[in-house]
């Protein structure tokens, strides 16, 4: 268990470090397009292409840590009003269900970068499409392993559950 | 038969808490599956994201407003507008119309408005002896007003589904959120009378000493608007404006977010609701091209064409039918509906701005529909009270907002009237 733990939060850090990195490429690129385009009537060409691919990037990262924190969107309408233990057997299910789909969007994901993409075109400054479109996949494996995480978390706490409340008692 | 089942069953998993992303995901693999299309073209879809412009509007205004939230902006914020209108009957509670209306329109309506603002107007409302009833009321309300007013997330996020150019959404919202205010801000006038409110006199030193204050912040609003309306720049190039000029001011002027401290949390913070969003998005897009090429919006309009004829009657039907689902969650609701309804209320001859103002006051309304708008629920644990108390005394104020979106549909001018000088 505690593999796990040191696991999730080695690579949380990782995609922290990646997210801060890629956001202050984002703002540095548009605010740099703004600055030339305001005062020199110029700008970079690839500037605008490379910022809104880094939104993806910081989107997949925010996703992530979305996953770990719980902070999808969701309806709640039901599980409001189950018990402690009852709420978590029902978020281990949810888990799982989502890292399946995860699973196969990454895997149709794989198969667009393969297939889709021409292995030879470049998008910016010589670096490869299928370069900056890795994240896709990448985006929805690292969440897929985050909510296979969350839902180890989630049983264990499940089956644990009751000695905790006999503790109290 | 098949497909009931799996309709069922997806529907359970919902409710089961499962994240929506994924059950767009579901949707779309399903669909993709059944017309015999690889899912690989889903992803197409969603790497079609990289081609908006506004896309890159989402994650720098909400950072920009998560910065603000954290700064000591709010505090300023409202001793300004204390200073501005606190001589007048019902003064506080305009204060807090104005600053709640404000801080919304920045922090992306995610209903921080009634967690970060609530706690400091509330107190200050009770102590100066406006009814609780009022108080707890205006609140509730306060958490989504301002979603109409540029640069609220919601407004980019329909903009960019409906295809719909960002900067006359960003006008057309305008008029139809100050006339809002303006109603409240009456009703307001009203209570603080009847309840024999005291006033604050009105001093210009003090209104000069908090405006000198909030120096910094307060030309933000005008920079937004008016860059925009004066065509300065787009609305792109003003989230960029706008994100760099904040974390500016408030890391290296007033220095309150530590750079290496504070600043990574709050990228952290906005980036999760911009991912959250975006994957939601990402996965919609698969599933709406789906939508668009078998022309479900078409066959839908042939639908309720034999039933409904006149343009308002499908308006008001469509405002019944929007305020329901944004019961259930707000940005789920534009991302899901939007691109379904779009095309049916062009047939009927509605303008796609005029419809998002009216979707968006939907919205707003929405957070605050008993028995599950979310702000009903912020409220309620913010301020200690039981929900069916919220539920009472927000009625009042769903009215005059019902009111209102009455008007805004029925006058199409009211949303398009700015719009128009800018074509």
């Amino acid at each position: 268990m505690k593999i796990l733990r040191t696991f999730d939060r080695a690579l949380t850090s990782i995609v922290m470090a990646l997210l801060v990195t890629a956001f202050a490429i984002m703002l540095g690129l548009a605010v740099v397009q703004v600055f030339l385009r305001g005062v020199f009537h110029t700008g970079l060409l690839w500037g605008d292409v490379a910022a809104r691919h880094l939104v993806i990037w910081v989107g997949f990262f925010g996703a992530y840590l979305a996953t770990r924190e719980n902070k999808h969107f969701h309806i709640d309408i039901l599980t409001r009003f189950l018990s402690q233990r009852l709420r978590l057997w029902f978020a281990a299910f949810s888990d799982l269900f989502a890292a399946v789909i995860c699973s196969l969007l990454m895997r149709a994901s794989l198969t667009y970068l393969t297939i889709g993409m021409d292995a030879e075109s470049t998008l910016f400054l010589g670096i490869p499409q299928r370069t900056v479109a890795m994240i896709v996949p990448i985006g929805f494996g690292l969440i897929m392993v985050q909510f296979l995480l969350r839902m180890v978390e989630c049983i264990i706490q499940a089956v644990r559950g009751p000695a905790l409340e006999g503790e109290k008692a | 038969m098949e497909t009931t089942i799996i309709i069922l069953l997806l529907v359970v998993i919902a409710l089961a808490g499962a994240p929506l992303f994924a059950m767009i995901g579901a949707i779309g693999l399903l669909l993709f599956n059944a017309a015999g299309t690889d899912t690989a073209a889903m992803i197409a879809e969603l790497y079609r994201l990289v081609d908006l412009p506004a896309l890159i509007a989402i994650p720098l205004f909400t950072f920009a407003g998560y910065l603000l939230a954290e700064s000591q902006a709010p505090k300023r914020l409202i001793n300004l507008a204390q200073s501005l209108f606190g001589w007048m009957p019902g003064g506080l509670a305009i204060v807090a119309l104005f600053s709640t209306a404000i801080f919304t329109a920045f922090s992306g309506a995610s209903g921080v408005t009634i967690i970060a603002l609530g706690g400091l107007i509330y107190p200050a409302l009770i102590k100066q002896n406006y009814p609780d009833k009022f108080s707890l009321g205006l609140m509730t309300t306060s958490g989504s007003l301002g979603l109409l007013f540029p640069p609220s997330l919601p407004i980019i996020l329909y903009s960019i589904i409906a295809g719909v150019n960002i900067d006359k959404l960003f006008l057309a919202g305008l008029l139809p959120g100050i006339l809002l205010l303006l109603i409240l801000s009456l009703y307001s006038v009203r209570t603080g009378m009847k309840a024999n409110v005291a006033r604050t006199r009105f001093v210009w030193n003090g209104v000069w000493a908090s405006l000198r204050e909030a120096a910094w912040e307060a030309p933000l609003p005008v920079i937004v608007i008016g860059g925009i309306y004066g065509g300065i720049f787009t609305a792109t190039e003003a989230a960029a404006v706008t994100a760099f000029y904040v974390l500016i001011v408030e890391v290296f002027v007033r220095r309150e977010i530590k750079f290496f401290g504070d600043l990574p949390g709050v990228i952290r913070e906005s980036m999760i609701l911009v991912g959250a969003i975006l994957v939601m998005l990402g996965a919609a897009m698969g599933v709406t091209s789906y939508v668009i090429d078998a022309q479900i919006p078409m066959k839908l309009f042939e639908f309720i064409s034999q039933y409904v004829s006149s343009k308002f009657v499908f308006l008001i039907i469509l405002n019944i039918f929007i305020l329901v689902m944004n019961m259930v969650e707000i940005f789920s609701a534009i991302i899901i509906v939007v691109p379904l309804i779009v095309p049916v209320a062009m047939q009927y001859g509605v303008d796609p701005v005029h419809l998002g103002i009216i979707f968006l006051l939907n919205l707003e309304i929405g957070y605050m529909t008993p028995p599950l708008g979310l702000n009903l629920f912020l409220s309620s644990l913010r301020f200690g009270k039981p929900l069916t108390e919220v539920y009472r005394t927000v009625l009042p104020f769903f009215l005059l907002l019902f009111g209102v979106l009455l008007l805004v549909t029925y006058f199409p001018q009211l949303s398009l009237w700015l719009v128009g000088p800018l074509g």
